[in-house]
């Protein structure tokens, strides 16, 4: 290989980092009299990565590396917040328990009918958030939910050191992620589910348990979002959530996480959820500019990301994959 | 299987199976005949023909999208583009120039979805998020986000659209409807391009050994899908008389999907039915109007739209799949 295209590699593989480096030099630059490039700033920028739905893009990861997709974190964010302020003003730790079970609940729900009914998971999913949502009006009767219990509200609110709680938490979440990815057999079965199901299902891995198992994460995850949020912001809304899948499934294609799965690192997402977030910032900042841009640049930003990482780029790799196929 | 003149108990299973859309078409009438007052008024159909429209003009689209394998969430993205250019033009340039102008601007997006599936080898679900995220921004863009009301010297031709009725009973819907249904169907069953569509979904390397160029069909599938989906944001925005980039077609392309998942098209590519698209959203369009006219709030209509959907494909899944 030649000394140009292992530079060209290393950049298309790195090319999270390298879009988010571009765009923290250039906001940096832009807004170098409101001190962008400062601490407190930065922190801004990091606590909106968290609260903004970057747990649901973690949760999402463990979906798409299975080759599949789930639409209901949303409607499960606003449905465990919703449940937390309703038992948790009394007893938190009730309130979080009936959150995150219940996020856990839809995860498996939503396992089941994708690996056990056999439901195209777009099916399964957009049911689950049809009637997640609907469940979340019917008990709230459309009227938000506050919180008023002190511990709970710490849970959004609290910073160690000066650092606010909510990045501690995505930060340690990434690396759980992380390490359940590459050194346990559940991580790694997900991988080889989501490259070739059937070789999978040969090697006598139990295919229809793992899918469930990452639906779970993926419930799991967008629960804690959802407590974390309205901890966050004191009120549990009933329309919390509403197209944050979209926003999820973007940071995890920003990340370069590869949607038909079995391809896709942790650390992708963890880059594709900072640069939404610094995007939003600079959006922010530019108070002048019109914020309908903040989509067009978005999306033009996901297909850019996504064109350089296509295997039209790697040539020589296709090029011997085809030759395989044959 | 069937032709075999002897019917056993798995022949009549898999007729049933075939026929489920349909019967659960008919189950839903009954029930409501027996639940709804009014239910079969001349009215209600008409009403269930002008508002399954846009359903069923998406689907068309989408019935080809999904039978390549592929999938576009961008459709409601791209009526709220249509609707807006189409309307905003319309003052200056003429009724049939505004639309023809708002289509060839939405076919871009189907172009590059098309490009970026077919040739860059992206999943299709990526693209048209970008797209529905970026195509939205633009929609929004057009009009600073604000409703555009349509008025001046054309709107009335253009509102006609929406709500004209032939012979003061059939709406042009029925119309409109009918068109995209034989076309789609005509295209898909009836010609080379419809059995590459398919075949590029049941197996794109057989598809690819056979000479069949899959930039060529994807390219059209995604144009194809994104030119009705434009033509629904026009008629759309006809009938409210009124374009918002932020809420014209919003959650189209779930409706869209669904409607073609109960109708029988396996999301996995290879295998398109029109009728059955048809079908399907009728079945979405006839909850909410039971919801509607028997005075279920809007929440119970989602949890009860939710688990028809989840039936509805979960008996005709394939088994082997």
């Amino acid at each position: 290989m030649s000394k140009v295209k292992k530079i060209s590699n290393w950049f298309s593989s790195k090319s999270a980092i390298l879009a988010l480096l571009i765009l923290l030099v250039f906001s940096s630059i832009a807004f170098s009299q409101r001190n962008f490039f400062s601490v407190p700033s930065l922190m801004n920028v990091g606590r909106k990565a968290a609260s903004d739905g970057g747990f649901l893009a973690l949760g999402m990861t463990f979906v798409i590396l299975i080759g599949q997709i789930d639409l209901s974190v949303g409607a499960v964010l606003a449905l465990s917040g919703v449940l937390m302020g309703m038992f948790g003003n009394e007893n938190p730790l009730l309130g979080i328990l009936a959150g995150l079970g219940v996020g856990i609940g839809c995860g498996l729900v939503n396992g089941f009918m994708v690996a056990k009914m056999r439901i195209s998971s777009w099916i399964a999913s957009l049911a689950m958030m049809l009637g997640v949502r609907g469940i979340v009006l019917l008990i709230t009767n459309q009227k938000p939910v506050s919180i008023s219990n002190p511990v709970l509200q710490s849970l959004g609110n609290a910073s160690f050191f000066g650092v606010h709680i909510l990045v501690i938490m995505l930060i340690v979440c990434t690396l759980i992620c992380m390490y359940i990815s590459r050194n346990t057999k559940f991580g790694m079965s997900m991988y080889a589910v989501g490259g070739n199901e059937e070789a999978a299902k040969m090697m006598g891995l139990k295919v229809a348990r793992i899918k469930i198992a990452a639906y779970t994460w993926c419930g799991f995850f967008a629960a804690l979002a959802g407590i974390l949020l309205a901890g966050r912001l004191y009120t549990a809304q009933p329309n919390a959530g509403d197209t944050w899948e979209t926003t999820a499934i973007a940071m995890c294609a920003l990340g370069g996480v590869k949607l038909s799965g079995g391809e896709g690192k942790f650390s992708g997402t963890f880059f594709g959820i900072l640069i939404i977030a610094v995007i939003n910032t600079i959006f922010n900042y530019a108070g002048n500019l019109n914020s309908w841009w903040q989509n067009v640049v978005m999306g033009a930003l996901v297909l850019i990301s996504i064109g350089v990482q296509s295997e039209v780029f790697h040539m020589h790799r296709s090029k011997r994959k085809e030759v395989q196929k044959c | 299987m069937r032709n075999s003149g002897q019917r056993t108990k798995a022949d009549t299973i898999a007729t049933l199976k075939h026929y489920s859309a349909v019967i659960l078409l008919v189950i839903m009438l009954l029930l409501n005949l027996v639940i709804t007052p009014n239910f079969f008024k001349v009215g209600t159909v008409w009403n269930i023909v002008t508002q399954t429209c846009t359903i069923i003009l998406t689907g068309m689209g989408m019935t080809a999208v999904i039978s390549t394998g592929g999938i576009d969430i961008s459709v409601g993205a791209v009526m709220a583009l249509a609707g807006i250019i189409s309307a905003k033009l319309l003052e200056t340039v003429g009724l049939v120039p505004a639309i023809i102008i708002a289509v060839l601007i939405c076919s871009i997006s189907g172009m590059i979805a098309g490009f970026m599936v077919g040739k860059l080898k992206v999943q299709a679900m990526v693209v048209t998020l970008a797209l529905m995220i970026g195509v939205r921004g633009v929609a929004q863009l057009i009009n600073d986000a604000k409703i555009f009301y349509i008025t001046g010297a054309h709107a009335d031709t253009y509102k006609m659209l929406g709500t004209a009725k032939i012979g003061g009973v059939l709406p042009i819907q029925a119309i409109i409807i009918v068109v995209a249904v034989v076309i789609t169907w005509f295209i898909l069953e009836k010609t080379i391009l419809g059995r590459h569509i398919q075949a590029v979904g049941d197996n794109p390397r057989s598809a690819l050994l056979a000479g069949i160029s899959a930039t060529k069909t994807l390219m059209f599938v995604y144009i194809y899908s994104a030119v009705f989906a434009a033509f629904a944001g026009v008629v759309a925005s006809a009938k409210i008389g009124a374009a918002d980039g932020n809420s014209l077609g919003l959650l189209a392309e779930l409706d869209a999907i669904a409607a073609v998942a109960v109708g029988g098209t396996s999301m996995s590519g290879g295998r398109a039915k029109v009728f059955g698209t048809v079908i399907g959203a009728l079945i979405m369009q006839l909850i909410n109007i039971t919801v509607n006219m028997n005075n279920i709030t809007y929440e119970y209509a989602q949890v009860f739209k939710a688990i028809i959907i989840v039936f509805a494909v979960y008996i005709q899944r394939d088994k082997a799949a």
